[in-house]
Formats: C-alpha cells, sequence, structure tokens
C-alpha cells in the first residue's frame, strides 16, 4: 500500500487541529487561541487503499523559532521525511498567511494549500480567487471547511496526486542579497536541505541552521562585507518575503468595503479590553467560575459519594484478611476518586472550554500581564496556570508556548501552588467539609500568599531579559458544543484511565501496609515532619499517599484518622494539613511531565523544595497563630 | 470611497463567469466553480434577476442584454490579469510560469519595497494616534532581527494602515488587516505612524 506522510502546517488558530479532526475523527483539542497545540499528534486513515498519515503541528507566524512549541514544528519539518506539507492559510488574513508559505517553497517541500475561513473572508466582503492563486504559486489551493468537511475530498484527492516536484513559486530577492546566498551555499555542508534555504535562514541569523556551515568564519565575512552597504539586509530579506506575499494576495483578492458598524466584538472588547473594566471583569469571571464550581462540585460530591458508599456497603467486603483488606482499600480509593475529584475535574473543563471556544483567553492575558509581571512571570503563563487549574500535567506541558527555558522552568514551579481539580477537592471535600467554607478559603488565600512569598524569594534566579507582550487576539466566536464535549473527555480521558488506576493501586498498597502493620514502620521515622505541622503522626500517611495520587489523600486521612462526621483534629489542625497537602509538585504524575520537559535534575530539586518549602510554610503559620 | 454591497463581488463574479461561458450557465455550475457559500447564493442570484441583470429558469440561467453589457465590461477588466495566465494548463507548464512569474513579481515587489523605504524615519509614535484613529505603518525600528522578523510574520508590516483601539499601561491595542493584536509599550514605542 502506498504511504504518504502530510505535515499539516501553518499560522496559530488557523484550523490546523480542527482540519485532523475532520479528517480522522477527534484526535486533538480545538480551541481558538494561538498556541493550542504544543505537540506533535499523529493519525492514519487509509482512503481509496493509500494509506496517509497526518501529522498535526503547533503553529508557527514563520520559520524562525521563538518559542518551545515553534521548535516542535520545525523539527518535524526539517528533521523527519515528509511527503507533503498542507499548508493551512487563513482567508481573512492571506498576506500574512502566504508569508509562511513562501518559507516552505523555500525549503522546496512539495506543498499543497488549503484555504480556510473562505465564508468567514465573504462576510467580511473579502474574496479570495483561488484558482488565480493556485496559477501563480503553482502548487494546488483547495477552499475548505473543517466544521462543514466541505473540499476535504478533493483536498485528499489532491493529496494522493502529490508529486515530489510540486514545489512552487519562488522569490528572488535583491541583487547583493541573491549575491550572498550563492557565496554561503558554497560553503555548506551536504544535507536534506536545499543550499539555498539554508542559506537564506543563516543570513536571517537563524542559529540552528548555523551547524550546516564548514566553518562560521564565512557568514562573519559576508555579515562584515554586506553590513557596510546594506546595513538592514537582513530585515531586506524579510520584507522582500512579506512584500513578494501581499503582492500576490493583492492579484487575487478582492474586497469590497463593507459599511463600518459597531459589532457584537467591538462592544465587548470596549469592556474587556479596558484599561480597568478589563481586569476587573477578569476577576469577576474567575470568582463566579470559582463560585460555580465549588457549588456544583459540591452538590454533585454529595450525591456521587452516597452513591458509593451504598455501593460498597452492598459489596460487603468486611473481615481482616489481607486480601479483603486491600480490595476494601482498594475500592475507598476508587470511590473516592470518582465522587471527589471528578465533579471538580468535569466541571471546570466544561467551562474552560466554554472560555477558550468563545476567544476570551488571549483578552484574560491581556489583563493579567500587569500583574503577572510583576511576580516576574510573562503574560502568557497565564495559560499554562489556567490549565494548571485543571491538571498539571498538561499545564506543565503547556510552559512551551514562553520564550525562554528560564521563563518556562520558573512559570512551572508556579503550579505548586495553583490548586488542579485533585487539590480544590481535597481543599473542598477535607477542609471545607470538617472545617467549614471559610476554613477553605483561607486556605485558597494561603496559597495565593505562599506562590507571592516564593516569587520575591526566587524571581531574581529567574528573571532577567523582559520577553515583551507580543499576541493576537483572535475573534470571539460561538463555542460549539459538541467541541467543548469532546475536549472535556479528552482532558478527563487522563484522568480516567491513568488517575483511577493510580487510586486503586494506591488503596491496595496501603490496605496491604496496614493489614501486615507495616504502617508504623513508614510513620515513626518520618514523625519529625507531624511533629513540626503538630499533627498526628498518622497523617503522614495521607501526605505521603497524595503524591502517589492527590485524590487518595482525602480518603486516607478519613481512614487513618477515624469515622463519622467528625475528624479529632482542631480547626487550625485540619487547616495545616490542608496547607501542606496542597502546596508543592503534587504528584507523581507531575513529577514524570517535569522530567521530561525540564530533565530529571530540575525536577527533582522543584519537587522537593517545593514540597518543602509547604510544610515549612504550613507548620510556621500554625505556630503564629498559636502564639496570637 | 462608495459604499459598496457585500453582494457585489460574487455578483461581479457570476456576471463574468456567464460571459466567459456565452451567455448560459446553470446554477449547480455556478456553486461548483465560483465557491459561493450557499448562504449567499440565493440572495446574489435574486438580487441579479432583481436588477433584470440575468434571468433564471429552473436550474439554468441566462445574461439578459443589459447582463452581457455589464459582463463584457468586467472581462475587459479582467483580461488585464488573465494575459499573464492565458493557456495554461497542469502543474509543469504552472510551474514554469511560476518561474517566470517570478521575476515579474520580483520586479514589482522591488519597486514597492523602494516605494516603502521612503517612508522610512518618518512619522509619530503609534501611541500618539488617538483611539479608533488610522495611521500609516511608516517605519518600524527594531534592533532585534529575530524580532523584527516575527512582527512582519504576524503582519504588523510598514506600509500598512493601523487602527489604534486601546491603549493600556503593559500594551497597545490595534487592528492591522482585520486582525487584532497587543503590542507591548516596548515594541509600540518604535512603529512610527503616518497620520492618513
Ligand atoms: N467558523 C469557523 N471556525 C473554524 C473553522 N476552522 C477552524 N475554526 C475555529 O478556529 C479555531 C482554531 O482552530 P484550531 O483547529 O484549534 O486551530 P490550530 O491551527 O490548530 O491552532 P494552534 O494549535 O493554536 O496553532 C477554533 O475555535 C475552531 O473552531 C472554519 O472553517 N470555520
Ligand atoms: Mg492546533
Amino acid at each position: 500500500m502506498r504511504r504518504v506522510k502530510v505535515l499539516l502546517i501553518g499560522q496559530p488558530n488557523v484550523g490546523k487541529s480542527s482540519l485532523l479532526n475532520s479528517i480522522v475523527g477527534p484526535k486533538v483539542i480545538i480551541s481558538n487561541y494561538p498556541g493550542t497545540t504544543v505537540e506533535i499528534a499523529q493519525a492514519e486513515k487509509i482512503i481509496d487503499r493509500v494509506k496517509f498519515l497526518f501529522t498535526d503541528t503547533p503553529g508557527i507566524y514563520s520559520i524562525s523559532d521563538r518559542s518551545g512549541e515553534e521548535k516542535v514544528t520545525e523539527k518535524a519539518l526539517f528533521e523527519e521525511k515528509v511527503d507533503v506539507a498542507l499548508i493551512i492559510v487563513d482567508a481573512t488574513a492571506l498576506e500574512r498567511s502566504l508569508y509562511i508559505l513562501l518559507q516552505i517553497v523555500e525549503a522546496e517541500i512539495p506543498c499543497i494549500l488549503a484555504l480556510n475561513f473562505v465564508e468567514e473572508a465573504w462576510k467580511k466582503g473579502i474574496k479570495v480567487d483561488h484558482r488565480e492563486l493556485e496559477r501563480i504559486l503553482g502548487i494546488p489551493v483547495v477552499p475548505i471547511n473543517p466544521i462543514s468537511k466541505n473540499g476535504l475530498n478533493e483536498l485528499l484527492e489532491k493529496l494522493k496526486e502529490i508529486k515530489k516536484e510540486s514545489i512552487g513559486f519562488r522569490i528572488k530577492y535583491d541583487e547583493h542579497i541573491e549575491k550572498a546566498i550563492e557565496k554561503i551555499s558554497l560553503q555548506l555542508r551536504d544535507s536534506e536541505l536545499p543550499k539555498r534555504f539554508i542559506a537564506i535562514r543563516i543570513l536571517e541569523r537563524d542559529e540552528d541552521f548555523y551547524k550546516f556551515l564548514n566553518s562560521e568564519d564565512v557568514i562573519k565575512k559576508v555579515r562584515k562585507n554586506m553590513s557596510d552597504k546594506y546595513p538592514d539586509f537582513s530585515e531586506n530579506i524579510a520584507i522582500t518575503r512579506y512584500g513578494t506575499a501581499a503582492f500576490i494576495a493583492r492579484k487575487v483578492v478582492r474586497i469590497a468595503h463593507l459599511k463600518k458598524e459597531k459589532s457584537l466584538e467591538e462592544k465587548i472588547d470596549s469592556i474587556l479590553l479596558h484599561k480597568i473594566w478589563g481586569p476587573l471583569s477578569t476577576i469577576m469571571i474567575f470568582l463566579i467560575t470559582f463560585g460555580i464550581l465549588l457549588y456544583l462540585g459540591n452538590l454533585m460530591q454529595a450525591t456521587l459519594m452516597d452513591s458509593t458508599k451504598s455501593l460498597s456497603s452492598l459489596l460487603g467486603i468486611t473481615g481482616k484478611s489481607v486480601f479483603k483488606f486491600a480490595l476494601a482499600q482498594s475500592l475507598k480509593g476508587l470511590a473516592a476518586g470518582i465522587s471527589i475529584a471528578l465533579p471538580y475535574v468535569f466541571i471546570f473543563y466544561v467551562l474552560l472550554g466554554l472560555f477558550e471556544d468563545a476567544g476570551l483567553l488571549p483578552r484574560f492575558i491581556v489583563n493579567t500581564d500587569r500583574y503577572l509581571r510583576k511576580l516576574g512571570l510573562p503574560g502568557k503563563a497565564f495559560i499554562p496556570l489556567t490549565l494548571g487549574l485543571g491538571c498539571s500535567v498538561p499545564a506543565t506541558r503547556a510552559t512551551r508556548v514562553l520564550v525562554s527555558e528560564r521563563e518556562k522552568f520558573y512559570t512551572a514551579s508556579f503550579l505548586s501552588f495553583v490548586p488542579c481539580s485533585s487539590r480544590t477537592a481535597i481543599i473542598m471535600g477535607i477542609v471545607g467539609y470538617y472545617g467549614g467554607v471559610r476554613l477553605a478559603i483561607y486556605v485558597f488565600i494561603t496559597l495565593g500568599m505562599a506562590a507571592f512569598l516564593w516569587a520575591l524569594a526566587i524571581r531574581g534566579k529567574f528573571v532577567d531579559k523582559r520577553e515583551p507582550l507580543l499576541l493576537e487576539l483572535p475573534p470571539y466566536r460561538k463555542p460549539l458544543v459538541k467541541n467543548i464535549i469532546v475536549k472535556s473527555w479528552f482532558r478527563m480521558r487522563d484522568f480516567v484511565y491513568i488517575v483511577i488506576p493510580l487510586l486503586i493501586l494506591g488503596g491496595i498498597l496501603y490496605g496491604i501496609l496496614e493489614a501486615l502493620n507495616f504502617t508504623y514502620a513508614v510513620v515513626k521515622p518520618l514523625s519529625f515532619i507531624t511533629s513540626w505541622l503538630n499533627l498526628p503522626d498518622a497523617t503522614i500517611i495521607p501526605l505521603l499517599f497524595g503524591f502517589l495520587q492527590k485524590d487518595l489523600t482525602g480518603a486516607m486521612l478519613v481512614s487513618v484518622l477515624g469515622k463519622g462526621a467528625s475528624l479529632p483534629l482542631t480547626s487550625i489542625q485540619i487547616y495545616t494539613f490542608g496547607v501542606a497537602a496542597a502546596i508543592g509538585i503534587p504528584c507523581i504524575n507531575a513529577f514524570g511531565m517535569l522530567i521530561k520537559e525540564f530533565g530529571l535534575r530540575k525536577a527533582v530539586i522543584l519537587t522537593f523544595v517545593s514540597i518543602t518549602y509547604g510544610i515549612v510554610l504550613a507548620g510556621l503559620i500554625q505556630k503564629i497563630f498559636l502564639l496570637l | 470611497m462608495a459604499e459598496l454591497n457585500r453582494l457585489k463581488i460574487p455578483k461581479e463574479d457570476i456576471l463574468r463567469m456567464m460571459g466567459e461561458k456565452g451567455g448560459k450557465t446553470s446554477i449547480e455550475l455556478v456553486r461548483k466553480e465560483l465557491g459561493i457559500p450557499d448562504s449567499l447564493l440565493s440572495s446574489v442570484l435574486e438580487e441579479l434577476e432583481k436588477e433584470d441583470l440575468i434571468s433564471i429558469s429552473d436550474k439554468d440561467m441566462e445574461l439578459t442584454n443589459k447582463g452581457k453589457e455589464r459582463s463584457n465590461e468586467l472581462l475587459k477588466k479582467h483580461i488585464a490579469i488573465e494575459n499573464y495566465f492565458r493557456d495554461v494548463k497542469g502543474q509543469q507548464r504552472a510551474h514554469r510560469l511560476a518561474h517566470i512569474l517570478e521575476h515579474y513579481i520580483s520586479e514589482e515587489v522591488m519597486k514597492n519595497i523602494n516605494e516603502l523605504k521612503k517612508l522610512r524615519g518618518k512619522g509619530k509614535p503609534l501611541a500618539e494616534l488617538d483611539f479608533h484613529e488610522e495611521g500609516l505603518m511608516a517605519d518600524i525600528l527594531i534592533e532585534d532581527d529575530r524580532l523584527f522578523e516575527r512582527l512582519v510574520s504576524m503582519g504588523i508590516f510598514l506600509g500598512k494602515k493601523i487602527e489604534l483601539l486601546e491603549k493600556l499601561p503593559n500594551g497597545i491595542i490595534v487592528k492591522i488587516n482585520g486582525k487584532k493584536y497587543i503590542l507591548d509599550r516596548g515594541i509600540a514605542k518604535h512603529i512610527k505612524v503616518i497620520e492618513l
């Protein structure tokens, strides 16, 4: 069977992931903001005896990576052999979309252009003559709509027919630039990529491509010769490329000037992007969301709790054998996971999906940037931090949208204080349930304070150069219910497949330890921690197991300390326990993702330091409080 | 500029296409060749008929005399562009054509770019525009080549119209080619604009 490897590529938010999903079925997350996709996703589909391998990539404005997710795309583009680059282009912004297309053509990768948002363009009075475009570029151009699936069949036909020679239009630069390209081309090592392309990248100071040079002296010499006469020749390359894109766009785009009226979008933006109303409304929206989350979460939790309780008593597993005890504990773990965490996870993701698809997130970035800056965080850190309210694992991965390695790590460290849904469940389910809602709110406030102190203490080490805020604000769109549900399921899927097994496993493990009387062996050597926190020794068990899986914390606290509607703890002890359990890199899954993104050493240090910090702080607050 | 109706473009396309086909065609063919969204098509056809430019019977449509006249004008306009692409069929020839075009286009582009360069050094800082005032980007004075390239690839380019929407302490919100951006104050101060 013939295999065709197709790389979906294009500027951010043009619908790459939407196209992938519409061809192969729901596979990746779609949201209305630039920077949704931060990793490669692949999917196969056999169509008419041709096996297509589609690869979705993070959006890039141009081949000139500035942040981590853009590097991912470049790697996919240049380091693996692809048969065809499927370039998705926004018909409402043809000019700049052609910019990246022209760059890919420079790399002599066969490509096909998929023209998206054609209907949106019509509505704005923009018409793109796709046939003309096809003729000028010399590559196939197909109008598509991933939502209505129009044009997909034609696109697949074109993909099947693709030949190596389908390489389109080539830009010609100024004489002096062409000469420099030639000179550098002569000094390049052999590689899969065309020399002209590499030479242009080098002239544009893309250091990723310096490795192809025989020696870096060449570029220094060329630069020196050039910069006397043409001081801004790198700029001129970009200008020529854009000029060409603009020229082609002008040939194929016709614009009818519609009457200017204040659209709904302008009205909403005049509030959401207002100096004062913007930040205020952002805070309001967040507080309301949180309120809804806690209210509905509580409600669902209560119902689920009851039904799981009656289920486990129905099964009637009691007895003293190791097996039975382990089984009972694993059921308890499972019940805890489902009844405590699931409501918070699910409701949070539905609300998040709504905000994402409506296009609110970039507005929130604008409004929070000013305040995040004060903590030394870049504005875009808002995205990973918000995702962190759901789960720290994808949030850690989402730090890729940031520019420098330091910024990324610094931002990831704040996930120690962003309560993920499991931690919210502990705070509400333990502190709120046994100590009252007010006490739970104190814990949330303490997390905020802890983050602030953390920033004061370490920002000097991490923040050097301030990365300027530069962000596109997408149009508001009506969220599609189907997309939100699919997306929420994708995000919860990890919870169901990874977290729930861990819950059961943790339960079994604990059951065995307990039945064999081994817990004591764990409790004793670590009693210095519990005595600092002024908590009963046995509470170390839930704290420890919490690292295996946060959702075990609640169930275990109840099972080590007693039963019924009260815990043998004072309010201040419940609060201390809540703070100690909530601060820090939360669990083994988050730890694993940290290793993946930052390496073992950094992951170990951050996890250890953040957890210690939480315990020290919780103990300290308690001591101060008791003195008063 | 005269106010144009948003149906203008599809209407002209249909007239031109019908002219090319000798005055007659079917609705199905229009839909296929011009890719006009269904949501628009019926209102476009309705208007054309109301203006007495076409007559529709069942699934076929025909130009009226008045329609033929209009269609001819439109065709003439189009021929200037079409000249470059006459009788091109198939990938191979399109490819060769692209190479001829390459030179043609680069000359034009260079000419335009030289025009743009004349703008450089002129203008006032972006932040001095009033709310909802439009200006022309005359210069982007950014030292960092990579940042400059990033701005360009996002569509923030010399000679483009830019509308100021909001000034915030951390940045300026602008609209360029119908897209909205927030530009850091640090970037905005290097963008010079000429009032329109
Ligand atoms: N109305 C409309 N919306 C679309 C269309 N295609 C995509 N969208 C919307 O555009 C937004 C962005 O889509 P994505 O598929 O996430 O874009 P992407 O290119 O993968 O974006 P990044 O991963 O951030 O680079 C989503 O809100 C989609 O629902 C379309 O044809 N019509
Ligand atoms: Mg995507």
